[in-house]
Parts: C-alpha cells; sequence; structure tokens
C-alpha cells in the first residue's frame, strides 16, 4: 500500500530519517516503533505532505507521491496528529464533518457516516455536541479517530495516539482500538515508543534506531530471531525478562 | 462558518449606522466660508465676518478655532475657506520669511500669485508689548524697553513660541543689548497668573489682549521698533470676491473700523465677562454699521446631537476603512515573512507621527474638515489591528495547522474556518484598542475643522471654561466607554464559543 525506497529526509544537519526502505502492506497493522528521534513521527508526515523527501521515493498505491494532487491523497489517508489536534473552537461533531462538508457532502449522508462511527467508537450522542475543552482525554482521541475515517480513507495513520493517557484507561482503549482495527479492515500505520502498545496492535512491527529501520517482522520474529543486538536490548529496557512473554503472546 | 455570518452580520449593521450618519451629515454648499484661528480675537472678528456676508443675504458658515497658520493658510490657497482674519507681520514672518515684506503693498503682491487678495487694515494692530505690573514700573521708573537694562534681575515669563521665534526674545535682547539670565518659558494664560503672584516681572503679551487691563498691566514702548507691526486685515480668495461682490463690499466696512482699544474691550467680554463671541460680534457691527443681525443659538442638546453626530461619523468611517485593509494586512505579515516584517514597521512608523502632525500633513492632499481628519484616523487605527490580527495567527499551534493541513483542507478555507475563529479573540482586542484610540484621538480633528467634540474643548481652553471642556470631553468617554460595552457584545458573538470555555 505504502512503499518507501531508500527514502532519506534530513533537518539541518541532523539525518531524521536515514536510507529508509519498507512496505507497508494493504489491510494490516504495522507498527513504526524506536526510541523518541528515531523518525518515526516524520515518516508519518512524509506520507501526508508535511515533509518532502530529500531522497529516494515513497509511493501511494502503487503510484509515487509526488504524482498524486495532494488533495485526494490527503483524502485517502486518515491522520490522527500526536495529541489529536481537534480544532477547540469547533463542537466534536464539526470537527468530525469538517471535511465532509467542505467536499460536499449531503446533510443526509453525513449524519449517516457520523452515527456509524460513534457506534464504532462508542462514544455517546450528546457527546458529540461538546467542545474539546469539555471532553476527556479519551473522549477526545475517539473524536480524532472519528474525524480522520469520516471520508472512509483506505489508510489509517496514527502518532502515538494513547501517548496522553493514563493507564487505566490507556490500557481499556488499546483493546477497543484494536477491535475496531480489525472491525475496518484498513492498512494502518501506527507510531508508538511502547513495545506493549507495538505487540498489542501489530501485524508487523517496524523498529527504528536513529532514522535507520533495524529489522520490520513480526513480534514473534523481533523476539526469536533478532537482527541485531539492539533489537533484543530495546525489548528488554522496555518490558523487562518476565514481560518477554507477555510481549509475545500481544497478538494472539 | 457561523462566526462568519456574524462577522458579515456585524459589517452591515455598521454599514446602515454609517449611511444614517452620513446622510444626516449631507449638507448642501454654503455659498461662503469663513475660518479664524483659535484665539479669542480670531473667532470674534470670524464672526463679524460671517454675520457681514449674511446681511447680505447670502449664506455663510465659519469654520472656527482652526488649529494655527499653517492650516488656515493651507486652507484659504486650497480653497477650502474663503476668507480669514491674519496679521500683516504674520504673514511676513511665518510665510514669507525668507523674504522682508515691510508694507502691505509688498505682502499683497507676495500672496496674488496664489490666488489671495487682502483687505485695508482694520484698524489695530496686535503686536507683541513687553508687560508689567503698573505698580511695579512705576516703582522702578519703567516705560520703554530700554529702561529694562537698568534692572538686570528682573524675572521674565516668556511664552513658549516667543522665546523661540527670531523677532522674539532672541532678536529682542540683541536689539535693546538686555542682560536678563532669569528667563522662563511658560504658557500665556499661566504667565498672566505669575504676573500676578508676583513670581515673574516681565512677560510678552499681544498688545490687544484682554487681560492688560483687567490685571492692570503697564505695556512698554518699543522705543527701538523692533517688534515688526501686527495689523489685523482679511485674507480671502480673488475668485470668491469675483462670484460674490456684494459679500466683500459688505466685510470691507470692517476696514479701518476696529480701534485697538476696541478690540481689546471686545476680546475682554469674551474673555473675562463670558460672554458669546456671536454676540459681541453681533453688537459691534449694531453698534458701528447699524446693522441688525438675528443670532440662533444652539441649545446644549442640539450642540451635543451635532457634535455626537460630528464625532461619530469621523469614528466609524476611518474604523471601518482601518478594519477592512487591517486584517488582511495582517493575514498578509502573517503569510509572508519579510514582507510581513515590512508592513509591520510601516504601520508602526505611522504610530509614532505625533497625531497633531499627522492631521496637518492631511491638509495638502484632502484639505481642512472632516476629510483629512478621517485620512489621520484611518492610518492611526491601522497599527493595533494590523499587530493583533497578525499575533492572533501566529498564536494559531503548530499542530492544529498541520492536522487540518493533513485533512485535506486546502489553505483559503484553513485561513477562514480555522484560524481567523482562532485568532477572532485578538483581532477583536486590537479593534477594540484601535477604536478607544480613535475616539480620543478624533478630538484632536476640531484643530483642523472637523468639529466633533473637540470643538467645545478646543473652546473651553481657550476660555479656561472647565464647563466647555467637560462639554466635549465627558461625552467623549462615554463614546469610549459604549464602544468598549459594544465590543464585549461583539465577543460574544463572534468569539466561538468552544475558546470562551476555559
Amino acid at each position: 500500500m505504502i512503499r518507501f525506497d531508500d527514502v532519506t529526509k534530513k533537518f539541518e544537519d541532523e539525518t531524521a530519517v536515514d536510507a529508509l526502505t519498507l512496505e507497508v502492506a494493504p489491510q494490516q497493522t504495522t507498527v513504526l516503533i524506536g526510541p523518541s528521534g528515531c523518525g518515526k513521527s516524520t515518516i508519518l508526515r512524509l506520507i501526508v505532505g508535511l515533509e518532502q523527501v530529500d531522497e529516494g521515493r515513497i509511493s501511494f498505491d502503487e503510484q509515487p507521491l509526488d504524482t498524486w494532487d495532494i488533495g485526494d491523497l490527503r483524502k485517502r489517508i486518515g491522520y490522527v496528529i500526536q495529541g489529536g489536534g481537534l480544532f477547540p473552537h469547533m463542537t466534536a461533531r464539526e470537527n468530525i464533518t469538517l471535511m465532509a462538508n467542505h467536499v460536499g457532502w449531503a446533510g443526509g449522508r453525513i449524519d449517516e457516516r457520523v452515527e456509524a462511527l460513534r457506534e464504532l467508537t462508542h462514544l455517546e450522542a450528546d457527546q458529540l455536541e461538546r467542545y474539546p475543552a469539555q471532553l476527556s482525554g479519551g473522549q477526545k482521541q475517539r473524536v480524532a479517530l472519528m474525524r480522520a475515517l469520516m471520508l472512509d480513507p483506505e489508510c489509517l495513520l496514527l502518532d502515538e495516539p494513547l501517548g496522553a493517557l493514563d493507564p487505566m484507561i490507556r490500557a481499556r482503549l488499546q483493546d477497543e482500538l484494536r477491535d475496531i482495527f480489525d472491525e475496518l479492515d484498513k492498512t494502518v500505520l501506527l507510531v508508538t515508543h511502547d513495545m506493549q502498545e507495538a505487540a498489542h496492535f501489530a501485524d508487523t512491527v517496524a523498529l527504528l534506531r536513529a532514522g535507520r529501520l533495524v529489522q520490520a517482522a513480526t513480534v514473534d520474529d523481533l523476539v526469536e530471531r533478532p537482527a541485531d543486538p539492539f533489537v533484543t536490548e530495546f525489548i528488554r529496557a522496555q518490558g523487562g525478562g518476565p514481560s518477554l512473554e507477555t510481549v509475545g503472546e500481544g497478538r494472539g | 462558518m457561523r462566526a462568519q455570518a456574524k462577522i458579515v452580520a456585524i459589517c452591515v449593521l455598521s454599514g446602515l449606522l454609517l449611511g444614517i450618519t452620513s446622510s444626516a451629515m449631507a449638507q448642501s454648499e454654503p455659498v461662503s466660508r469663513v475660518g479664524s484661528k483659535k484665539f479669542t480675537e480670531s473667532v470674534i472678528l470670524g464672526e463679524m465676518v460671517r454675520l457681514l456676508i449674511q446681511s447680505t443675504d447670502s449664506s455663510a458658515t465659519h469654520r472656527e478655532q482652526l488649529g494655527g497658520t499653517r492650516v488656515l493658510w493651507e486652507a484659504v490657497s486650497g480653497g477650502d475657506i474663503d476668507i480669514y482674519p491674519e496679521y500683516s507681520g504674520t504673514i511676513d514672518q511665518e510665510l514669507f520669511s525668507e523674504r522682508r515684506l515691510d508694507t502691505l503693498g509688498a505682502l499683497r503682491e507676495a500672496v496674488d500669485p496664489q490666488g489671495l487678495a487682502l483687505t485695508r487694515p482694520l484698524g489695530f494692530n496686535n503686536t507683541y508689548a513687553m508687560a508689567m505690573r503698573n505698580k511695579h514700573a512705576a516703582r522702578l521708573g519703567i516705560e520703554k524697553i530700554s529702561d529694562l537694562r537698568a534692572h538686570p534681575d528682573l524675572v521674565f515669563g516668556l511664552t513658549n513660541e516667543f522665546m523661540d521665534r527670531e523677532d522674539g526674545w532672541p532678536g529682542l535682547q540683541n536689539a535693546y543689548g538686555l542682560p536678563h539670565q532669569k528667563v522662563r518659558g511658560m504658557d500665556h494664560d499661566l504667565a498672566y497668573r505669575g504676573l500676578e503672584s508676583g513670581s515673574v516681572d516681565v512677560i510678552d503679551v499681544y498688545s490687544t489682549d484682554a487681560e492688560i487691563e483687567y490685571y492692570d498691566l503697564a505695556t512698554l514702548e518699543d522705543d527701538r521698533e523692533f517688534f515688526p507691526s501686527y495689523e489685523a486685515v482679511l485674507v480671502y480668495r480673488t475668485e470668491w470676491a469675483q462670484k460674490h461682490p456684494d459679500a466683500l463690499r459688505a466685510v470691507e466696512k470692517l476696514e479701518g473700523a476696529i480701534s485697538s482699544g476696541e478690540m481689546s474691550r471686545l476680546n475682554e467680554r469674551v474673555k473675562i465677562d463670558g460672554e458669546s463671541e456671536t454676540a459681541v460680534a453681533a453688537d459691534f457691527l449694531q453698534t458701528a454699521f447699524g446693522i441688525q443681525v438675528e443670532i440662533d443659538r444652539e441649545g446644549l442638546l442640539e450642540r451635543l446631537v451635532k457634535r455626537t453626530r460630528e464625532h461619530l461619523f469621523m469614528v466609524l468611517i476611518s474604523m471601518l476603512a482601518a478594519i477592512v485593509l487591517a486584517i488582511p494586512l495582517g493575514v498578509a505579515s502573517s503569510r509572508w515573512d519579510r514582507g510581513g516584517q515590512v508592513i509591520l514597521g510601516a504601520v508602526g512608523i505611522l504610530q509614532t507621527i505625533p497625531s497633531l502632525a499627522l492631521l496637518v500633513f492631511m491638509i495638502p492632499l484632502f484639505g481642512i474638515g472632516t476629510k483629512p481628519a478621517i485620512a489621520a484616523l484611518f492610518l492611526y487605527s491601522l497599527l493595533p489591528i494590523v499587530r493583533n490580527t497578525y499575533a492572533g495567527l501566529e498564536d494559531v499551534p503548530d499542530e492544529l495547522l498541520e492536522s487540518a493541513r493533513a485533512l485535506g483542507l486546502p489553505d483559503g478555507a484553513i485561513l477562514r474556518k480555522v484560524e481567523l475563529p482562532l485568532a477572532m479573540r485578538s483581532i477583536l482586542a486590537g479593534i477594540k484598542t484601535s477604536s478607544v484610540w480613535n475616539i480620543g484621538i478624533a478630538t484632536l480633528g476640531a484643530l483642523i475643522g472637523a468639529g466633533g467634540y473637540g470643538q467645545p474643548i478646543l473652546t473651553g481652553i481657550r476660555l479656561d471654561d472647565m464647563g466647555l471642556i467637560l462639554e466635549g470631553a465627558l461625552p467623549a468617554a462615554g463614546l469610549a466607554i459604549a464602544m468598549q460595552g459594544l465590543f464585549e457584545l461583539v465577543e460574544r458573538v463572534a468569539v466561538p464559543r468552544g475558546l470562551r470555555l476555559d
């Protein structure tokens, strides 16, 4: 669905993405993981055209990114930025329906779609009429997800979607979010720094270090057949000894 | 979407208000327009001229107490007024300072190319003079300016203008060899009080000042004839005179008709006895020429309504124009890095021009009256709105912009639906600041003939009449408070509800 061919992106002296080659498989969940500053978020930003590659090429749906009309591309990709990025001056519903209104969907169609997404994300109807300031962290994430899904994109990008939540809510939302991914059957590319979370969602985990891809594989392969000592080191530092098993069992 | 509808509604509403005000302002052009400077003698003479023209059954208006010689000269040569009282020495010294025009004939020749002409002298010479308390002068035996030399300890209290002018203190000191060191600059009215209390001994006066008699002062003889002559004359446009020969003939009655003593008494009746300039002028015309004139007096309410209309007109038009231009300028500044700094710098520089100077700069472009005042107020009102629009847009968090872009919203829609609504509070705060300044500065509009609340303030300062000052200052303050209140209402409607929750 999304292919990276030898992609490099530099910011002044710092190389954020270094000769990355990666295939994001359709209808699967791929998780980008690595220590902070490893270039995970930059990769998402490159896909939606918020940044431009310096070298190499990214293709979406077999077509190089620079041949896409940026507006069309963005409508086919749902992107939830870190923190949700909800517009504080709009109600949840206004946030969600902004693009649909802009591209001229009929009112009935909009209402139907909102209703379907609301059921999917388990939000209450009256919560849609609230402003972001009146919603909890978890509710805001659900609204942000609804907004990203509104135009029914083929591909969903999420940057640390559960990052700002407290552990209890985080655990519950992880389960819900996985159910949602399963139900939607979309190409999902998710960024996290948490190995347990990665194991929870991922068909494929891509481990990055300082802009370079270290290994892209299933969780089991990462644990059992690490390509580099850094892989084992990273997993151990994240979960400690015993949780390796939990990690391994993550996606049952 | 909703916020935009509200903005449109607000614009329509203010437009409507403007329409009403401007239609109320529209008047038929008067036939003759008289001007006067902002001191009592000039206003009295202006009223005499207006009443004389009206006695020939043609209509005339009087733009009272405009701010200074330059303003009036620009106005009369530019055709904004037709006639005003001036002094021969002033024309010579201030307008043709590079050459010495000693005679009226020479002055006439000098002004002729500008399409202007002078009447013959009205009869009095309002020159500078040095004055002391009568008893003090008698005790020291001082009668002439040259007698001052023998008393080097005397304290001088001089107006700032007199201290600076070549035909003032520096020249006088030279001509008479005055040794005095204790020379203070002070306001003319305060100098009289200082003289009375004994804190100064010698002051400069105009020879027709009413206070000379009131405070029992002796004016010292200019025995070396240092001061030029300041013969009162009327300056008028020759074009006007050709169209209105009757009016010219009527005002020419004033030639040689007013003696120094007479003028001084007329000034006294206004400044000390508190009569109106109109009544004093009418009285004089009746006694001197047997001309009966009717004075229509405006009541307080009538005056207030008229001034409110004038003031609101200036403020609303200039504000509306400023808003329409400043918001796009603010947007451009935030979009366009280097150019933005240029825009912000330029509107910043406008703000550093003293308001009075900016008003005067507008006269060559727009003449006198409401137009230059609106232009100056408009320029003044730009900065807070441009800056707040810029700051409001810059304060929109990057993540929200990215979020909007990633959704696929085009730039124009991001500006309208995300950035401007988020910046609305800041923009409104800028407009609010602007309008409160605007209302205050608009009181200076009276100096260039725009009327408004500044008119009674000017008169009040001139006549030292607190009541008159308040008649302008209170409504101006009230208007500023009302404007604040209005903006709080607008804020409630225009700032999105989601931003008012915290």
